[in-house]
């Protein structure tokens, strides 16, 4: 099974940490903070449509919003393959890094 | 507390219908909310300009990314249809294979068409001089005829030369054969006799030896490798010494790289015509034309002056031969091998209607498999009406069927082109060895024939099943599920003429064969007027010459040996002896050249055949030595005696008496008139030995010549040939094109079957209901099975009248070839028509038994 790449790593995470509120905006506002880089919207959509494909997110429209004149937005939610694929590479890392710690740097 | 309604500001609307381009339709209005989100967050920031400033930019960034995403998300849907493709393929397994034969052998023919083509349009590509190489060729005027013939004087290319300032190098090239020695072995060579200047024009580059010095000495000799490995076993062969004849011999001077396949120069040796100077060959008045071989070459300074040089030679042969009214004109070598077509030309030249034509041929035969692949999958198309409707009520839009079906067809096309490569890789030996090329599927090296490839397979697919996919997309899924709907009528016309169209072609093919049979059949069996059996043959050298008459004593004393004689020729190789006759009574005025063969005394006798008038030669007439003529009946026609036997004739020096006429015997082969002959008795230039054996013990008896052969020759190997082989040699060209035909005729009988199949399985489909309610009303099956049979009878009938006088016109032109040849038989007309009746009936059978039977009420069942 082919491994999640960074920047589908990275958008599974923020779109966990969102809870509720994951979508295009609030994800790149997230990423970008955590990543310490400006993301462009295009380049979350990328992994994000990505990882829709591989059924590792689910869309679902939320209700009405005012912001959006009446019409709903599209939110995105964590299925359990997702999950699944994360816990995995969480191992890989781990197993990567073991061994290696902070004071190895120095 | 006061609701604040929130203001939405717009943001710049050339940069959102920028970014809606690269956003699909799905996500389109969420995302451009999403860009619109952040420019109001910003506007209330950074104010309206900096708002516009981030948004452009934000745009702008995005959509190398979108771009990216519009990709990805095209491959993974084309992923999806591919996968789904073959699923399908699997599914209809009968008609997928059908289907992807069809295609196939399509494929297969335009394949071999390409790389033939390639071939041929390649030819001496490899000449680094062709811009200013060109040949120089004679137009003929033959009492007020002119025709070209492409031979020319041997000194006509140094002349030019000397006489034009433009011409930077020039060289003869005359097709030569040698006997070389090896050892007791006497190995026979082609090669050419040219002027030094030929290896410095030419790109024939030597592995050994200088090219603009190999062929100064009149003695040397630049032979090719092969030859270096046969003769000295090694290609290390500069130096060596090279023996023929008797006492003469070459020193090797050069080595040459193998010649590319693809020149129409061929050659394993080289000579500098210089060399004959020395047995009294003296070149410079060698002006008047013989039927030799030979052709001129020249090399311009720059092409520019073509043109000019054209005219200016014009005129040069009437400088040097009196009375000539024949003109010069020059031709650009690399025109040679597709543009000649002259008088005497080269061996192995192509011609570009032939290119024509097979490009022609292959277009066609791809447009006949696509038609019948879109013939077959819209037939079926009422078989998927189901799964397509289904597809339609869960949502699938009628673009995204017309794709899948569409790949669906290029992935079947692909399987095709996979089928097609094994096709041609099995088929191409046994092609090479007919055409005389080496044609290889070489898609490594090839990238013209790869791409062309799959661009033809891309193409062809999506052509064939575009007209199926909108068939198929087209289907309602109400009326389908209902079963209400009825595939299309339109079209039935133009598929049953492309059906008959291909049924002709297939009848012409047939009709073909079997004429093209009956023609070889003849040729090979008809009596040449000598009897070719049992008779062989050897060359004799001095050696053989001197001890002649005690060995034939010797080896007549062997009961199997029934006669021995011997020839100036081989009697099917007489081509270059004419010469100058006059008789008693001659009209001055009658211009007449004789074919001579001069002949031992037991010539007549040997090769078994008649005299008519008078008598053979024989050794109880002394006079018969050396002034003896008998003559054949042609000759004694032109001559127009009649009385032909004592009279006086004279032949070059000689001065003799007929003493017999011998009836017409072959020594042409049979596409040639049976000319003028005289038999001469002589015992001088005697080059070939003949011996008649008895049939049986055939071994044994060649042992028994062997052994008597041997102790007379020391020098030469005992190495007989036979005649009738010989003579079954010359038709190989067209044992050939038998072959080919046959075999292309067996392939479009594949494809006219594969294209009536489809035809009927159509037909079937539709008239379904008919059928069952025929079979409600009573009939029975037999009856309508003839109904149906009887339509696809009268295309068979249609295509046999339409192909009958085509076939006729031309085989007639063909058979012009042979002055000898068959009258074209009616039945053979009639055999063809059956045989494709038959055909017809077999491949329909199975489909019509299948309709008739079915269940009725399925059939009517959803009105």
């Amino acid at each position: 099974m082919k491994l999640l790449s960074r920047s589908e790593e990275i958008i599974l995470l923020a779109i966990w940490k969102l809870r509720n509120n994951a979508y295009g905006v609030t994800i790149r506002d997230l990423v970008s903070e955590m990543t310490n880089n400006d993301w462009t919207l295009g380049a979350v959509y990328v992994p994000l449509d990505t990882l829709n494909r591989k059924e590792y997110v689910r869309k679902f429209l939320s209700g009405p919003t005012s912001e959006r004149g009446g019409r709903s937005k599209c939110l995105y939610e964590l299925t359990p393959e997702g999950k699944e694929a994360l816990k995995e590479i969480r191992e890989i890392q781990d197993a990567l890094w073991h061994g290696i710690t902070k004071a190895a740097f120095d | 507390m006061k609701k604040v309604k929130k203001q939405n500001y717009r943001p710049p609307v050339v940069a959102e219908f920028l970014i809606s381009l690269f956003l699909n339709d799905e996500d389109r209005i969420n995302r451009l909310g999403d860009f619109a989100e952040i420019y109001n967050s910003i506007i209330r920031k950074k104010g309206k300009a900096g708002a516009w400033k981030w948004y452009w930019s934000h745009v702008l960034r995005s959509i190398p990314d979108l771009i990216k995403n519009s990709i990805l998300a095209g491959g993974a849907m084309l992923k999806s249809y591919v996968k789904m493709g073959f699923k399908n393929i699997k599914k209809h397994k009968g008609y997928s294979f059908i289907n992807i034969s069809g295609l196939a052998i399509g494929l297969a023919c335009c394949m071999m068409i390409m790389l033939w083509m390639q071939d041929e349009l390649s030819y001496d590509n490899f000449q680094d001089n062709s811009e200013n190489l060109y040949r120089v060729v004679q137009r003929v005027d033959h009492m007020g005829e002119k025709t070209n013939l492409a031979r020319t004087p041997a000194p006509l290319a140094v002349t030019l030369k000397e006489e034009f300032p433009e011409i930077n190098k020039a060289s003869l090239y005359w097709s030569f054969g040698f006997n070389f020695k090896k050892d007791k072995q006497l190995i026979p060579q082609e090669g050419a006799l040219v002027n030094k200047d030929f290896l410095s024009m030419f790109s024939f580059p030597l592995i050994s030896g200088n090219e603009n010095r190999a062929l100064e000495d009149p003695n040397s000799i630049v032979i090719s490798r092969e030859m270096a490995n046969i003769f000295f076993g090694t290609t290390n062969a500069v130096g060596k010494t090279l023996f023929f004849g008797s006492e003469n011999s070459f020193k090797v001077t050069g080595v040459l790289e193998n010649i590319p396949d693809n020149s129409t120069l061929k050659f394993n040796f080289l000579v500098n015509i210089d060399f004959f100077a020395k047995f009294g060959y003296k070149i410079e008045e060698k002006w008047a034309n013989s039927n030799n071989p030979i052709y001129a070459f020249i090399l311009l300074n720059s092409n520019a002056a073509a043109a000019e040089l054209g005219k200016k030679i014009k005129g040069v042969l009437a400088e040097h031969i009196t009375n000539s009214k024949d003109e010069l004109f020059i031709q650009p070598f690399s025109d040679i091998h597709l543009y000649s077509g002259f008088g005497g030309d080269i061996e192995g030249g192509g011609n570009i209607n032939y290119i024509y034509i097979s490009l022609i041929i292959g277009i066609f035969v791809l447009f006949i498999a696509c038609f019948n692949f879109t013939n077959l999958s819209t037939a079926k198309a009422g078989k998927r009406a189901c799964e397509i409707g289904i597809r339609k009520v869960s949502g699938a839009s009628k673009k995204e069927l017309i794709v899948q079906f569409i790949v669906e067809s290029v992935a079947l096309t692909f399987l095709a082109f996979a089928a097609a490569s094994l096709i041609v890789y099995l088929i191409l030996p046994s092609f090479n060895t007919l055409s005389g090329k080496s044609l290889s599927l070489d898609f490594l090296n090839n990238p013209l024939l790869i791409y062309g490839s799959i661009i033809i397979t891309v193409l062809t697919g999506a052509a064939a099943g575009s007209y199926p996919a909108f068939i198929l997309s087209g289907f309602e899924p109400a009326s389908v599920l209902k079963g209400t709907y009825r595939t299309g009528s339109k079209g039935i016309l133009l598929r049953k003429i492309l059906v008959i169209t291909q049924f002709s072609l297939s009848t012409i093919l047939i009709i073909g064969t079997f004429i093209i049979y009956n023609q070889l059949d003849y040729i090979r069996n008809k009596n040449l007027g000598f009897q070719k059996e049992n008779l062989i043959y050897f060359s004799m050298n001095d050696e053989i010459r001197e001890s002649y008459e005690a060995m034939k004593s010797e080896m007549l004393k062997n009961s199997s040996v029934l006669n021995i004689t011997s020839g100036s020729h081989l009697l099917t190789d007489v081509t270059h002896v004419m010469g100058d006759i006059s008789w008693e009574g001659k009209d001055p005025d009658l211009k007449i050249s004789i074919n001579c063969l001069l002949v031992d005394k037991d010539f007549v006798k040997t090769l078994g055949m008649k005299i008519i008038e008078g008598r053979d030669f024989s050794k109880e007439f002394i006079g018969d030595e050396a002034s003896s003529f008998i003559i054949n009946e042609e000759a004694l026609n032109r001559m127009g005696l009649e009385n032909p036997v004592g009279k006086t004739i004279s032949y070059g020096r000689v001065k003799g008496t007929i003493v017999g006429v011998v009836k017409n015997f072959h020594f042409k082969p049979l596409q040639n008139e049976i000319e003028p002959m005289i038999l001469l008795n002589s015992k001088a230039e005697q080059f070939v030995m003949y011996i008649r054996t008895a049939s049986n013990n055939l071994s044994e008896t060649l042992n028994g010549i062997g052994l008597v052969y041997d102790s007379f020759i020391k020098d030469r190997e005992f190495d007989p040939k036979f005649v009738d082989s010989s003579i079954d040699e010359m038709y190989t060209s067209e044992k050939n094109v038998q072959s080919i035909i046959q075999h292309f005729s067996l392939m479009a009988i594949l494809i006219s079957c594969m294209g009536l199949f489809g035809l009927a399985s159509y037909i079937t489909e539709q008239r379904k209901r008919e059928i069952g309610l025929r079979k409600v009303c009573g009939a029975r099956l037999s009856s309508i099975v003839v109904m149906i049979m009887k339509e696809f009878v009268k295309w068979v009938v249609a295509a046999n009248l339409i192909a009958w006088p085509l076939a006729y016109y031309a085989m007639d032109n063909w058979l012009r070839n042979f002055s000898y040849r068959i009258d074209i038989n009616i039945l053979t007309f009639f055999a063809a028509g059956i045989i494709t009746l038959v055909i017809t009936l077999i491949t329909v059978s199975f489909q019509t038994i299948k309709a008739a039977s079915a269940n009725p009420v399925d059939s009517i069942r959803h009105e």
